[in-house]
Protein backbone atom coordinates (compact mmCIF):
# COMPACT_ATOMS: atom_id res chain seq x y z
CA UNK A 1 0.00 0.00 0.00
CA UNK A 2 1.40 3.48 -1.19
CA UNK A 3 1.33 6.11 2.03
CA UNK A 4 0.23 8.98 2.16
CA UNK A 5 1.96 12.52 1.99
CA UNK A 6 -0.60 15.22 2.89
CA UNK A 7 0.43 18.93 3.06
CA UNK A 8 0.67 18.10 6.71
CA UNK A 9 1.25 21.56 7.63
CA UNK A 10 3.53 23.21 9.02
CA UNK A 11 5.47 21.67 6.48
CA UNK A 12 8.02 23.52 4.90
CA UNK A 13 9.04 21.80 1.92
CA UNK A 14 5.76 20.26 0.96
CA UNK A 15 5.28 21.57 -3.14
CA UNK A 16 1.35 21.27 -2.26
CA UNK A 17 1.49 23.94 0.68
CA UNK A 18 3.46 26.10 -1.48
CA UNK A 19 1.74 25.67 -4.65
CA UNK A 20 -1.82 26.19 -2.87
CA UNK A 21 -0.81 30.03 -1.59
CA UNK A 22 -0.42 31.03 -4.59
CA UNK A 23 -3.45 32.51 -5.08
CA UNK A 24 -4.05 35.97 -5.70
CA UNK A 25 -5.56 38.29 -2.22
CA UNK A 26 -6.65 42.26 -2.56
CA UNK A 27 -5.23 43.74 0.10
CA UNK A 28 -5.11 47.72 1.15
CA UNK A 29 -1.77 49.11 2.04
CA UNK A 30 -2.15 50.41 5.70
CA UNK A 31 1.20 52.03 5.50
CA UNK A 32 2.79 53.73 2.70
CA UNK A 33 5.97 52.11 1.66
CA UNK A 34 9.20 53.90 -0.11
CA UNK A 35 10.16 52.40 -3.54
CA UNK A 36 7.15 49.77 -4.07
CA UNK A 37 5.40 51.83 -6.18
CA UNK A 38 5.76 49.42 -8.78
CA UNK A 39 3.34 47.30 -7.14
CA UNK A 40 0.49 49.34 -8.15
CA UNK A 41 0.60 49.61 -11.95
CA UNK A 42 -2.20 52.14 -11.60
CA UNK A 43 0.39 54.75 -9.90
CA UNK A 44 2.95 56.81 -11.12
CA UNK A 45 4.61 57.30 -7.88
CA UNK A 46 7.81 56.21 -6.88
CA UNK A 47 6.56 55.29 -3.13
CA UNK A 48 3.23 53.22 -2.73
CA UNK A 49 0.95 55.49 -0.37
CA UNK A 50 -1.18 54.40 2.28
CA UNK A 51 -4.02 53.19 1.41
CA UNK A 52 -3.54 51.93 -2.16
CA UNK A 53 -5.22 48.51 -3.14
CA UNK A 54 -3.05 45.85 -4.83
CA UNK A 55 -3.15 41.98 -4.92
CA UNK A 56 -0.49 40.27 -3.50
CA UNK A 57 0.43 36.64 -3.54
CA UNK A 58 -1.29 34.92 -0.59
CA UNK A 59 1.68 33.76 1.39
CA UNK A 60 2.94 37.45 1.39
CA UNK A 61 -0.81 38.15 3.57
CA UNK A 62 0.35 36.16 6.59
CA UNK A 63 3.49 38.49 7.49
CA UNK A 64 2.29 41.47 6.41
CA UNK A 65 -0.89 41.29 8.15
CA UNK A 66 0.87 40.53 11.09
CA UNK A 67 3.25 43.18 11.01
CA UNK A 68 -0.38 45.07 10.29
CA UNK A 69 1.10 46.72 6.84
CA UNK A 70 -1.78 45.38 5.42
CA UNK A 71 -5.50 44.63 5.57
CA UNK A 72 -6.97 41.78 3.01
CA UNK A 73 -10.08 40.55 1.92
CA UNK A 74 -10.70 37.21 2.63
CA UNK A 75 -10.76 35.00 -0.67
CA UNK A 76 -14.70 34.93 -1.30
CA UNK A 77 -15.07 31.14 -1.25
CA UNK A 78 -14.31 31.51 2.91
CA UNK A 79 -16.99 34.71 3.27
CA UNK A 80 -20.04 34.17 4.82
CA UNK A 81 -22.45 33.85 2.14
CA UNK A 82 -20.84 30.76 1.42
CA UNK A 83 -20.31 28.79 4.43
CA UNK A 84 -24.18 29.25 4.11
CA UNK A 85 -23.87 27.44 1.17
CA UNK A 86 -22.03 24.99 2.66
CA UNK A 87 -24.06 24.15 5.66
CA UNK A 88 -27.36 24.30 3.47
CA UNK A 89 -26.15 21.22 1.49
CA UNK A 90 -22.34 20.29 1.36
CA UNK A 91 -22.33 17.62 -0.34
CA UNK A 92 -23.50 19.30 -3.67
CA UNK A 93 -20.93 21.73 -4.11
CA UNK A 94 -18.02 21.52 -6.57
CA UNK A 95 -15.49 21.72 -3.83
CA UNK A 96 -12.43 21.90 -6.89
CA UNK A 97 -14.21 25.00 -8.26
CA UNK A 98 -14.02 26.58 -5.09
CA UNK A 99 -10.29 25.85 -5.17
CA UNK A 100 -8.36 22.82 -5.56
CA UNK A 101 -6.91 23.00 -2.14
CA UNK A 102 -10.15 24.45 -0.76
CA UNK A 103 -9.26 22.86 3.04
CA UNK A 104 -5.65 23.70 3.45
CA UNK A 105 -5.93 27.20 2.14
CA UNK A 106 -9.36 27.39 4.25
CA UNK A 107 -7.03 26.20 7.16
CA UNK A 108 -4.30 28.99 6.45
CA UNK A 109 -7.17 31.74 6.42
CA UNK A 110 -8.52 30.76 9.55
CA UNK A 111 -5.24 30.80 11.18
CA UNK A 112 -4.71 34.42 10.27
CA UNK A 113 -6.69 35.16 13.69
CA UNK A 114 -9.48 37.21 11.94
CA UNK A 115 -12.78 37.46 13.90
CA UNK A 116 -14.10 34.99 11.13
CA UNK A 117 -11.08 32.60 12.22
CA UNK A 118 -13.44 30.25 14.43
CA UNK A 119 -16.50 30.10 12.62
CA UNK A 120 -14.19 29.36 8.84
CA UNK A 121 -12.23 26.44 11.18
CA UNK A 122 -15.93 25.06 11.66
CA UNK A 123 -17.38 25.36 8.66
CA UNK A 124 -14.31 23.53 7.06
CA UNK A 125 -14.61 20.70 9.64
CA UNK A 126 -18.22 20.12 9.16
CA UNK A 127 -17.71 20.24 5.52
CA UNK A 128 -15.41 17.52 5.31
CA UNK A 129 -17.21 15.70 8.06
CA UNK A 130 -20.69 15.73 6.00
CA UNK A 131 -18.63 14.56 2.30
CA UNK A 132 -17.00 11.60 4.21
CA UNK A 133 -19.31 9.36 4.10
CA UNK A 134 -20.38 10.15 0.50
CA UNK A 135 -16.75 9.96 -0.43
CA UNK A 136 -16.37 6.55 1.51
CA UNK A 137 -19.26 4.95 -0.06
CA UNK A 138 -18.40 6.10 -3.79
CA UNK A 139 -14.67 4.90 -3.50
CA UNK A 140 -16.15 1.67 -2.58
CA UNK A 141 -18.96 1.36 -4.90
CA UNK A 142 -16.93 2.45 -8.30
CA UNK A 143 -15.18 0.98 -10.95
CA UNK A 144 -11.55 2.07 -12.41
CA UNK A 145 -13.35 3.95 -15.10
CA UNK A 146 -15.72 5.64 -13.50
CA UNK A 147 -13.71 7.57 -11.14
CA UNK A 148 -12.97 10.53 -13.29
CA UNK A 149 -16.11 11.46 -13.45
CA UNK A 150 -16.94 11.00 -9.57
CA UNK A 151 -13.87 12.78 -7.99
CA UNK A 152 -14.92 15.88 -10.91
CA UNK A 153 -16.58 17.96 -7.66
CA UNK A 154 -13.95 16.87 -4.66
CA UNK A 155 -10.72 19.33 -3.75
CA UNK A 156 -7.55 17.50 -3.45
CA UNK A 157 -7.29 16.93 0.08
CA UNK A 158 -10.61 14.75 -0.64
CA UNK A 159 -9.29 13.41 -3.59
CA UNK A 160 -6.50 11.31 -1.81
CA UNK A 161 -8.95 10.19 0.56
CA UNK A 162 -11.19 8.97 -2.46
CA UNK A 163 -8.20 7.24 -3.82
CA UNK A 164 -6.95 5.34 -0.68
CA UNK A 165 -10.38 3.84 -0.06
CA UNK A 166 -10.62 2.66 -3.93
CA UNK A 167 -7.13 1.06 -2.90
CA UNK A 168 -8.35 -1.04 -0.62
CA UNK A 169 -11.67 -2.24 -1.73
CA UNK A 170 -9.77 -2.45 -5.19
CA UNK A 171 -7.06 -5.36 -3.05
CA UNK A 172 -9.97 -7.12 -1.57
CA UNK A 173 -11.76 -7.19 -4.57
CA UNK A 174 -8.59 -9.36 -6.18
CA UNK A 175 -8.31 -11.28 -3.14
CA UNK A 176 -12.27 -12.69 -3.71
CA UNK A 177 -10.98 -13.08 -7.16
CA UNK A 178 -8.46 -14.88 -5.64
CA UNK A 179 -5.73 -12.58 -8.17
CA UNK A 180 -3.78 -11.73 -5.23
CA UNK A 181 -1.86 -14.61 -4.77
CA UNK A 182 -0.58 -14.85 -8.33
CA UNK A 183 2.30 -12.94 -9.35
CA UNK A 184 2.45 -10.11 -11.14
CA UNK A 185 4.95 -7.85 -12.60
CA UNK A 186 5.75 -5.36 -11.00
CA UNK A 187 4.17 -1.79 -12.04
CA UNK A 188 7.64 0.19 -12.80
CA UNK A 189 9.22 -3.32 -14.87
CA UNK A 190 5.80 -2.87 -17.38
CA UNK A 191 6.04 0.67 -17.89
CA UNK A 192 9.87 0.82 -18.30
CA UNK A 193 10.31 1.60 -22.05
CA UNK A 194 11.96 -0.60 -24.08
CA UNK A 195 14.94 0.30 -25.59
CA UNK A 196 14.94 1.34 -28.85
CA UNK A 197 16.74 -0.76 -31.40
CA UNK A 198 18.48 2.41 -33.25
CA UNK A 199 19.59 3.40 -29.55
CA UNK A 200 21.52 0.13 -29.01
CA UNK A 201 22.76 -0.27 -32.51
CA UNK A 202 24.33 3.29 -32.55
CA UNK B 1 -1.06 1.02 7.93
CA UNK B 2 -3.33 -1.30 6.66
CA UNK B 3 -2.91 -4.82 5.78
CA UNK B 4 -3.32 -6.23 2.31
CA UNK B 5 -6.40 -9.00 2.16
CA UNK B 6 -3.51 -11.33 1.35
CA UNK B 7 -1.42 -10.92 4.41
CA UNK B 8 -4.52 -11.07 6.83
CA UNK B 9 -5.47 -14.46 4.83
CA UNK B 10 -2.01 -15.64 5.92
CA UNK B 11 -2.71 -14.88 9.61
CA UNK B 12 -5.80 -16.50 9.20
CA UNK B 13 -4.07 -20.18 7.50
CA UNK B 14 -2.54 -20.86 10.99
CA UNK B 15 -6.03 -21.86 11.90
CA UNK B 16 -6.65 -25.43 13.02
CA UNK B 17 -8.76 -27.60 10.88
CA UNK B 18 -9.83 -30.95 10.66
CA UNK B 19 -8.70 -33.50 7.75
CA UNK B 20 -8.72 -37.03 7.15
CA UNK B 21 -5.34 -38.04 4.98
CA UNK B 22 -5.29 -40.97 2.60
CA UNK B 23 -1.85 -41.40 3.11
CA UNK B 24 0.56 -42.73 6.09
CA UNK B 25 3.32 -40.24 7.88
CA UNK B 26 5.20 -39.71 11.25
CA UNK B 27 4.58 -36.85 12.97
CA UNK B 28 5.76 -33.56 11.75
CA UNK B 29 7.36 -30.67 13.77
CA UNK B 30 6.43 -27.40 12.60
CA UNK B 31 7.48 -24.02 14.29
CA UNK B 32 3.56 -23.47 14.73
CA UNK B 33 3.33 -26.94 16.61
CA UNK B 34 3.80 -30.51 16.10
CA UNK B 35 1.03 -32.22 13.61
CA UNK B 36 0.36 -35.93 12.77
CA UNK B 37 0.60 -38.07 13.12
CA UNK B 38 -0.92 -39.55 9.87
CA UNK B 39 -3.02 -42.49 9.62
CA UNK B 40 -4.80 -43.12 6.20
CA UNK B 41 -8.85 -42.63 7.20
CA UNK B 42 -8.16 -40.94 10.77
CA UNK B 43 -9.08 -37.54 11.20
CA UNK B 44 -6.38 -35.01 12.94
CA UNK B 45 -6.02 -31.76 13.71
CA UNK B 46 -3.69 -29.63 10.85
CA UNK B 47 -3.19 -25.63 9.99
CA UNK B 48 -5.72 -24.03 7.53
CA UNK B 49 -2.58 -23.89 5.15
CA UNK B 50 -1.33 -27.69 5.45
CA UNK B 51 -5.00 -29.24 4.77
CA UNK B 52 -5.32 -27.02 1.65
CA UNK B 53 -1.69 -28.01 0.34
CA UNK B 54 -2.61 -31.35 1.56
CA UNK B 55 -6.18 -31.33 -0.59
CA UNK B 56 -4.61 -29.83 -3.83
CA UNK B 57 -2.30 -33.05 -4.01
CA UNK B 58 -4.94 -34.84 -3.37
CA UNK B 59 -3.56 -36.32 0.08
CA UNK B 60 -7.06 -35.61 2.50
CA UNK B 61 -10.48 -34.90 2.48
CA UNK B 62 -11.10 -31.51 4.17
CA UNK B 63 -14.19 -32.22 7.32
CA UNK B 64 -15.82 -28.82 7.10
CA UNK B 65 -15.52 -26.38 10.46
CA UNK B 66 -18.98 -27.39 12.60
CA UNK B 67 -20.96 -23.70 11.61
CA UNK B 68 -20.22 -24.36 7.80
CA UNK B 69 -23.79 -25.85 7.49
CA UNK B 70 -26.55 -24.10 5.57
CA UNK B 71 -28.59 -23.89 9.22
CA UNK B 72 -25.82 -22.69 10.89
CA UNK B 73 -25.43 -19.63 8.71
CA UNK B 74 -28.91 -19.13 7.85
CA UNK B 75 -29.29 -18.42 11.94
CA UNK B 76 -26.24 -16.07 11.82
CA UNK B 77 -27.54 -14.20 9.07
CA UNK B 78 -30.60 -13.85 11.07
CA UNK B 79 -29.30 -12.75 14.52
CA UNK B 80 -27.01 -10.24 12.15
CA UNK B 81 -30.14 -8.94 10.80
CA UNK B 82 -32.09 -8.18 14.04
CA UNK B 83 -29.29 -6.94 16.16
CA UNK B 84 -28.28 -3.53 15.90
CA UNK B 85 -24.61 -4.52 17.15
CA UNK B 86 -22.37 -7.03 15.74
CA UNK B 87 -22.84 -10.33 16.19
CA UNK B 88 -20.05 -12.40 17.48
CA UNK B 89 -19.29 -14.90 14.21
CA UNK B 90 -18.08 -18.31 14.72
CA UNK B 91 -15.03 -17.94 13.65
CA UNK B 92 -12.42 -15.09 13.73
CA UNK B 93 -11.41 -15.32 10.10
CA UNK B 94 -15.07 -16.61 8.75
CA UNK B 95 -14.08 -14.94 5.30
CA UNK B 96 -11.11 -16.49 4.66
CA UNK B 97 -11.89 -19.96 6.03
CA UNK B 98 -14.85 -20.18 3.56
CA UNK B 99 -13.01 -18.82 0.59
CA UNK B 100 -10.03 -21.15 1.28
CA UNK B 101 -12.19 -23.75 1.93
CA UNK B 102 -15.28 -23.90 -0.96
CA UNK B 103 -11.91 -22.82 -3.48
CA UNK B 104 -10.05 -26.40 -2.58
CA UNK B 105 -12.47 -28.56 -1.77
CA UNK B 106 -16.02 -27.81 -3.25
CA UNK B 107 -16.91 -31.54 -3.25
CA UNK B 108 -16.18 -31.99 0.94
CA UNK B 109 -18.48 -29.60 1.76
CA UNK B 110 -22.17 -29.84 1.21
CA UNK B 111 -24.37 -27.22 -0.71
CA UNK B 112 -21.23 -25.18 -1.57
CA UNK B 113 -22.81 -22.51 -3.27
CA UNK B 114 -25.80 -22.05 -0.64
CA UNK B 115 -23.05 -21.56 1.83
CA UNK B 116 -21.32 -19.20 -0.31
CA UNK B 117 -24.08 -16.86 -0.84
CA UNK B 118 -25.12 -17.22 2.80
CA UNK B 119 -21.43 -16.38 3.81
CA UNK B 120 -21.81 -13.21 1.25
CA UNK B 121 -24.77 -11.86 2.39
CA UNK B 122 -23.71 -11.95 6.20
CA UNK B 123 -20.63 -10.00 4.95
CA UNK B 124 -22.33 -7.64 2.97
CA UNK B 125 -24.57 -6.87 6.05
CA UNK B 126 -21.97 -6.74 8.83
CA UNK B 127 -19.76 -4.19 6.35
CA UNK B 128 -23.46 -1.59 5.76
CA UNK B 129 -23.15 -1.80 9.60
CA UNK B 130 -20.06 -1.09 9.84
CA UNK B 131 -19.86 1.83 7.02
CA UNK B 132 -23.00 3.29 8.87
CA UNK B 133 -21.51 3.76 12.50
CA UNK B 134 -18.60 4.74 11.05
CA UNK B 135 -20.33 7.72 9.32
CA UNK B 136 -22.52 7.94 13.33
CA UNK B 137 -19.46 8.01 15.02
CA UNK B 138 -17.70 10.83 12.48
CA UNK B 139 -20.81 12.86 12.86
CA UNK B 140 -21.01 12.75 16.89
CA UNK B 141 -17.35 13.77 16.72
CA UNK B 142 -16.65 11.29 18.64
CA UNK B 143 -12.73 10.14 19.02
CA UNK B 144 -13.52 6.59 20.99
CA UNK B 145 -15.23 3.86 19.71
CA UNK B 146 -16.01 0.28 21.25
CA UNK B 147 -16.70 -2.46 18.21
CA UNK B 148 -16.62 -5.89 19.37
CA UNK B 149 -17.28 -9.09 17.23
CA UNK B 150 -15.32 -7.26 14.20
CA UNK B 151 -13.47 -9.92 12.01
CA UNK B 152 -9.97 -8.62 10.95
CA UNK B 153 -10.62 -8.78 7.04
CA UNK B 154 -14.13 -6.54 7.96
CA UNK B 155 -11.78 -4.06 9.72
CA UNK B 156 -9.26 -3.91 7.18
CA UNK B 157 -12.21 -2.68 4.71
CA UNK B 158 -12.17 1.05 6.18
CA UNK B 159 -8.28 0.89 6.84
CA UNK B 160 -6.63 3.10 5.71
CA UNK B 161 -9.53 5.37 4.93
CA UNK B 162 -11.00 6.05 7.92
CA UNK B 163 -7.05 7.03 9.63
CA UNK B 164 -6.58 9.31 7.18
CA UNK B 165 -9.74 10.46 7.15
CA UNK B 166 -9.71 11.16 11.23
CA UNK B 167 -6.22 12.42 10.89
CA UNK B 168 -7.23 15.13 8.22
CA UNK B 169 -9.83 16.13 10.35
CA UNK B 170 -7.99 16.43 13.60
CA UNK B 171 -5.37 18.92 11.15
CA UNK B 172 -8.37 21.05 10.51
CA UNK B 173 -9.92 21.12 13.89
CA UNK B 174 -6.12 22.19 15.60
CA UNK B 175 -6.36 25.54 17.33
CA UNK B 176 -3.40 26.61 14.96
CA UNK B 177 -0.40 25.43 14.08
CA UNK B 178 3.23 26.91 14.26
CA UNK B 179 3.73 27.71 10.52
CA UNK B 180 3.61 31.66 10.78
CA UNK B 181 5.96 31.82 14.11
CA UNK B 182 8.43 29.76 12.12
CA UNK B 183 8.80 32.12 9.38
CA UNK B 184 8.66 35.24 11.56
Amino acid sequence: MPKLIFSYSPNYFSIEDIVLQDVRVSCKFEVSVPKLGMLDQSADDQDLKQGSKVELPFWMVPTLHAKKVITFEIPRHYKVNYRQILQADSIVVDLHKWGPYFYDLGNHVANLELKDSLDIKKSLVQTLLNRLRHIMDMSQHSTHHETVHLIANLDELERKLFAVGQLSYRSYKEWVRRESSKINTAALVASHRKRKFAEVTV
Amino acid sequence: MSMNPAQVEFLAENQTIQITPNFSHDRLYLICGEVGPFRPGIPVQVPLWMAINLKQRQKCRITAPEWMTVETLVKIKEDEGQSKTFTPMPDEHYMVTTQLILGAAPHDIANTDEIRILVKDIWDMRIAKLRSSVDAFLKIGGSLAKVDHLTLMEINTVRPFLPHALDQLFRLRQEKNSTYNQTQ
